[in-house]
């Protein structure tokens, strides 16, 4: 199941690489406003500026995702290069799924351990365990990269 | 010197003159008191996501109590980290990473 499933966003990628070319010119200018607007909100509401939580209307519900940050980083990688709505919402999927795996068995590993708090350690340990091989390596090196700045900070 | 005097005494304007010059220095003085103040004074609040040097946002996830009842400062840095750089690969196209997931869909322990 797993491999087939994954083969066709694999499959998909390439069709949707023509159309997210062509919307390339639309989209950065439909979201970049978004993302400039959301950010003030975020940071006028939140002195930290933690900044995704950007709440609308009361009645409304403030829908919480990842897209602007993965069309930030997007942006430090190909700075040239949007992406369209249906490949951010994988990206987003992507995110939230690998957050979950994380989040779960650092809970199980602190669980184990008999210790009620979850530390950068248990994020380590985790790490390693949930993605394999350079994969972990240079996720655990950024980790620890952004570990050591924010601490000197 | 008596010329000096004569000076002074003829010229009725000059103490008023030298007094304004006078307050003009205290306000300034004092400007720079409250501005240094000001400066020196509490610091204002710093965004965790700049202070890592991170994209990606540090966030309050993990502290909603459904996965451990206390949560370390370095934790969700590091997690943020992780997630960005995983980010990163993926919005990068480079299939490579994606395909060795689904190779390891059961990472053994002892990796």
């Amino acid at each position: 199941m797993a491999p087939k499933a994954e083969k066709k966003p694999a499959a998909k990628k390439p069709a949707e690489e023509e159309p997210a070319a062509e919307k390339a010119e639309k989209a950065p200018a439909g979201k970049k406003p978004k993302a400039e607007k959301r950010l003030p909100a975020g940071k006028g509401e939140k002195g930290s500026g933690e900044g995704k939580k950007a709440g609308r209307k009361k009645g409304k519900k403030s829908v919480e995702t990842y897209k602007i940050y993965i069309f930030k980083v997007l942006k430090q990688v190909h700075p040239d290069i949007g992406i369209s709505s249906k490949a951010m919402s994988i990206m987003n999927s992507f995110i939230n799924d690998i957050f979950e795996k994380l989040a779960g068995e650092s809970a199980k590993l602190a669980r184990y351990n008999k210790k009620p708090t979850i530390t950068s350690r248990e994020i380590q340990t985790s790490v390693r365990l949930v993605l394999p091989g350079e994969l972990a390596k240079h996720a655990v090196s950024e980790g620890t990269k952004a570990v050591t700045k924010f601490t000197s900070a | 010197m008596e010329a000096v005097g004569d000076g002074v005494r003829n010229r009725s304007k000059s103490p008023r003159f030298h007094l304004r010059v006078s307050q003009r220095w205290t306000l300034a003085l004092a400007a720079k008191k409250v501005v240094g103040r000001k400066l020196g004074g509490p610091k204002k609040p710093v965004p965790r996501s700049v202070k890592a040097g991170l994209q990606f946002l540090v966030s309050r996830y993990l502290e909603n109590g459904r996965h451990a009842q206390r949560v370390g400062t370095g934790t969700p840095v590091y997690l943020a980290a992780v997630l960005g750089y995983l980010a990163a690969e993926a919005g990068g196209f480079n299939y490579l990473p994606l395909l060795d997931l689904a190779n390891n869909y059961l990472p053994p322990l002892s990796q």
